[in-house]
């Protein structure tokens, strides 16, 4: 992932995406 | 940088011009873009059908267990009582039915309809992947087999997230998706030449974690022979068990993701539908091990 993928969008432009984790919520198992 | 709105609210980007598409431009508040909701089955008459239940007496003192609340009532009782006075209403039908059988089949019936029915077809799509899940298990020195033996538990049904990521970029309509991230400041109007830029936030793309992660990308070198646009695709994964029924006790519980690029006011929009799931786990406790029992988890 260190050169991102290559995608073009709707746009018809291509851009190089990084895929970058901010938030991860999880929740113990309840009862 | 762009000027201030009618709220004194202004953006500050770091390219080195204004991105292509503003993509909050097309963000209402009344978002026609609605898609319709899911068809449901069209509801046709059909005889009676009384499922797990084999008689008729049988399903209405069910009805009465399950809908009668939690703490039984004079009425409650009332109730019962003119259910059993009810014509057609056989005491010894109800007597006759296996009641641990019955609620059994409850969560049978929605395993078994949900492996073999069109529902999970799917599924079996190519984009779901099957991944048995091992785990290490130490034995104690004085053991019989002493040391680490792996163990697989279950399954855990996935989608690539490339797939996911790339599906997403296709078909998004790049006004509704940020490429970059930008600082939103609010400069109220003073009396004096005085000018306070208050920082505001209340978007993953207007984050102080977003733009450092955007700048960070811009400020590392160059793919050789590569011009294009390099983007921070802000993944944010959340996971939480659900129910599946009022009465049995299945349960799923899956891994969603959401586009941190894409405003919190269409994400949160069912209709929209956002929210990708990208994995569904498995309970421990419910796993049967070659180990005889299930391992329980607190």
């Amino acid at each position: 992932m260190e050169h991102g993928i290559v995608i073009m969008g709707r746009d018809g432009i291509e851009r190089r995406f990084f895929p970058t984790f901010f938030t991860y919520s999880a929740d113990y198992p309840e009862k | 940088m762009s000027e201030a709105n009618r709220f004194f609210l202004w953006r500050r980007y770091y390219g080195l011009h204004l991105p292509l598409h503003d993509a909050e431009r097309n963000t209402s508040f009344e978002d026609p873009e609605e898609s319709p909701p899911p068809e449901s089955p069209s509801s046709t008459t059909q005889p009676i059908e009384l499922g797990p239940f084999p008689n008729l007496s049988a399903f209405w003192f069910a009805d009465w267990w399950w809908n009668s609340g939690n703490e039984k009532s004079s009425h409650e009782l009332r109730k019962l009582l003119t259910l059993v006075n009810t014509q057609g209403f056989s005491l010894t039908d109800a007597f006759s039915t296996n009641w641990n059988a019955t609620m059994m089949s409850f969560d049978a019936d929605e395993r078994s309809s949900s492996s073999s029915s069109d529902e999970t077809s799917w599924f079996n799509d190519a984009d779901w992947i099957l991944t048995p899940v091992t785990i290490p298990v130490s034995f104690h020195r004085l053991m019989k087999n002493p040391g680490t033996r792996y163990q697989t538990v279950g399954n855990m049904r996935h989608r690539r997230l490339i797939s996911v990521i790339e599906e997403k970029i296709c078909n998004v309509e790049p006004g509704h998706f940020h490429y970059q991230p930008y600082e939103l400041f609010w400069s109220p109007p003073t009396n004096d030449d005085t000018q306070f830029d208050f920082r505001v936030q209340g978007e993953l793309y207007n984050s102080p974690a977003f733009v450092e992660a955007h700048q960070k990308l811009q400020n590392s070198p160059q793919i050789q022979g590569c011009n294009r646009e390099r983007v921070v695709v802000a993944l944010m994964i959340w996971s939480d068990e659900t129910h599946l029924s009022s009465f049995g006790s299945a349960k799923l519980w899956p891994v969603y993701i959401f586009f941190g690029n894409e405003s919190k006011y269409r994400r949160s929009k069912t209709s929209l539908r956002l929210c990708e799931h990208i994995a569904y786990l498995e309970s421990v406790s419910r796993i049967p091990t070659a180990f005889g029992v299930g391992i329980e988890v607190g």
